[in-house]
């Protein structure tokens, strides 16, 4: 089960290898462009039924990259090779709810209309019902009239509420988010993080969580997989990789990013482990 | 003395310069609205008139007063009549039946027609696309009028023929237009989204991209009207369009052209009603691409 390119680490994935249980499956995943420059390389990891995975790294480090590769969204100038296995449905919550919604479209319309089409045969007002259903589970207050806004008359974290009602009309097993709450202010981003976290625990869904934000990842994951330069540099539960990172850039990614974030809420980093995961 | 005097000078010319943005801004809004609003009077005003000519004309258009030919204005003919004496107000009136719905349809199934292409072409691309577009590049090569007359000539005169070859025609500029838009669409994470949500490529061209497109070739058919109006007056003024004794501003100017002389009003009169119209289609296409653009 060891997945990480170097030996020096001491941390393994002592997560059960329960390969019935495998929901996503990577493998080899191995991203280039045209003329050769490698973007992603050699990434492999498995995710399990209704297991968090928070995948961190610095800008330009292949992790949203491989995310779409997931759903076969990359862009098709890339080359692609090695292996995506997913078992089960799969929907995603994109960076920018801005431009991910359809201006020409009501929000109401597109929930429904996603819902419709994962419901063959259902009517028009079911779908238009289960929409509003969903806008409530997300948390959109008086989701009977937010059912006919258009997307620029609602705010950034109710966009990204439309977005998340969007992804679970699919009835997803495993949802992919890619920073979902970076465009967000930073007190929308905790109450998205806690519908994310919600959602996962009601819903028994697995969820891949992309983010260059290492404390918002471990506000929602139970693992973590750090990447680099396209490569996967260390993997493991999240509370042994914080606690006692083996490698020297996830210590410079702790120290940059989640040490300071935590002096600011006074906090230490055990404590935020222990009550990030459920 | 001169030292109090710099920073005052400053801040003068200093505010200015931080508040142009915004007014420009507002000032744009405000002449975008000024010519929608004109636009709209004058496009609004015509199709009252052809709704209501039956009502407000005063005369049967097509009902020749032997007595009367090439009468001047008065009472009884407010513009006077034209040379087989039919009363002039009455003839532009009923006119505006024949030459606003004309004008509309040479626009709209050449949009109709381009819009198809456009977004199969951008969003589908492969060998459709490379035909489609070389069919294009073969088009525009020739000078549009030229193409269109030849078209006119050989398919011979009358309603018919002159939506073929306005169709034809001018089809390429909303293909290419609406090409472009879905281009860059089909980019967008919008698009993106909805494929990842399952919809099928007709749903998605149909639902996501069109609706997108809709606003710049709305701007492009408004300012494309000012064109189809004159160029079917012209048409009709050269004998290929709407033929008599059906009213038709162009073939109006065409029947007066004799008697420029006796009876000037006769040409002028149709030739502003045709030029007032398009001014009023161009106010709108500037109005729109004025809003868009803020």
């Amino acid at each position: 089960m060891r997945r990480r390119p170097t030996k020096t680490s001491p941390v393994t994935d002592t997560r059960a290898p329960d390969t019935d249980q495998v929901v996503l499956s990577v493998r080899h995943l191995h991203l280039e462009t045209e003329d050769g420059t490698p973007l992603v390389q050699d990434l492999s990891f498995e995710l399990a039924r209704g297991e968090t995975l928070g995948i961190v790294g610095e800008s330009g480090s292949g992790k949203s990259l491989s995310l779409r590769s997931v759903l076969g969204i990359q862009p098709e100038s890339l080359v692609l090779t090695g292996g995506i296995d997913c078992a089960a449905r799969a929907a995603m919550v994109f960076q920018e709810p801005a431009t991910a919604l359809n201006p020409t479209m009501r929000v109401g319309s597109f929930v429904a209309g996603v819902w419709r089409r994962h419901h063959p045969g259902e009517s028009r007002s079911a779908a238009r019902a289960a929409a509003i259903e969903l806008f409530d589970q997300v948390g959109i207050v008086d989701p009977a009239k937010r059912f006919g806004a258009w997307p620029h008359e609602l705010s950034g974290g109710m966009r990204q509420r439309v977005m998340i009602a969007g992804a679970l009309a699919t009835s997803p097993e495993v949802l992919l988010c890619d920073e979902p709450t970076t465009a967000l202010d930073v007190r929308v981003q905790a109450q998205i993080l806690a519908l994310l976290h919600r959602l996962v625990v009601e819903r028994e869904m697995a969820m891949v969580f992309v983010s260059h934000d290492l404390a918002v990842v471990s506000s929602v994951c139970e693992r973590l997989l750090v990447m680099r330069h396209g490569e996967l540099v260390e993997t493991g539960p999240l509370a042994d990789v914080v606690a006692a990172p083996g490698q020297p850039y996830t210590r410079d990614l702790l120290a940059a990013n989640l040490a300071r974030r935590l002096a600011d809420r006074g906090a230490s980093p055990a404590s935020l482990t222990t009550g990030g995961v459920s | 003395m001169s030292a109090p005097v710099a920073p005052v000078a400053a801040a003068r010319t200093a505010s200015p310069v931080a508040a142009e943005a915004p007014r420009r801004r507002t000032r744009g809004r405000r002449s975008a609205r000024v010519k929608l609003v004109i636009g709209g009077t004058i496009v609004t005003a015509y199709v009252l008139a052809a709704l209501l000519a039956p009502w407000i004309a005063p005369d049967d258009p097509l009902k020749q007063h032997i007595v009367d030919l090439l009468h001047g204005p008065s009472s009884t003919y407010l513009l006077g009549t034209d040379a087989v004496g039919r009363d002039e107000v009455s003839r532009l009136l009923y006119a505006a039946r024949i030459d606003l719905p004309v004008a509309a349809l040479v626009t709209v199934l050449p949009c109709l027609l381009g819009t198809a292409l456009g977004v199969v072409c951008g969003y589908v691309g492969g060998w459709l696309d490379a035909v489609v577009m070389r069919i294009s590049d073969l088009l525009q090569a020739f000078p549009m009028y030229v193409l269109m007359i030849v078209l006119v000539f050989s398919l011979g005169p009358g309603l018919r023929s002159l939506l073929i070859s306005f169709t034809l025609v001018g089809w390429v500029v909303y293909a290419r237009l609406v090409r472009i838009e879905v281009l860059r669409i089909r980019e967008a994470e919008y698009i993106t989204a909805a494929v990842t949500a399952g919809f099928r490529t007709p749903r998605i061209i149909v639902r996501h991209v069109l609706p997108n497109t809709l606003r710049q070739t709305v701007i492009y058919l408004t300012s494309d009207l000012v064109f189809a109006v004159t160029a079917l007056a012209a048409f009709s003024f050269l004998g290929f369009g709407i033929q008599e004794p059906t009213p038709e501003w162009g073939n109006m100017i065409a029947g007066a052209d004799p008697y420029m002389a006796q009876h000037p009003l006769l040409t002028i009169v149709p030739g502003l009603v045709i030029t007032v119209l398009a001014l009023g289609f161009a106010f709108l296409g500037d109005g729109l691409q004025d809003r868009k653009e803020q």
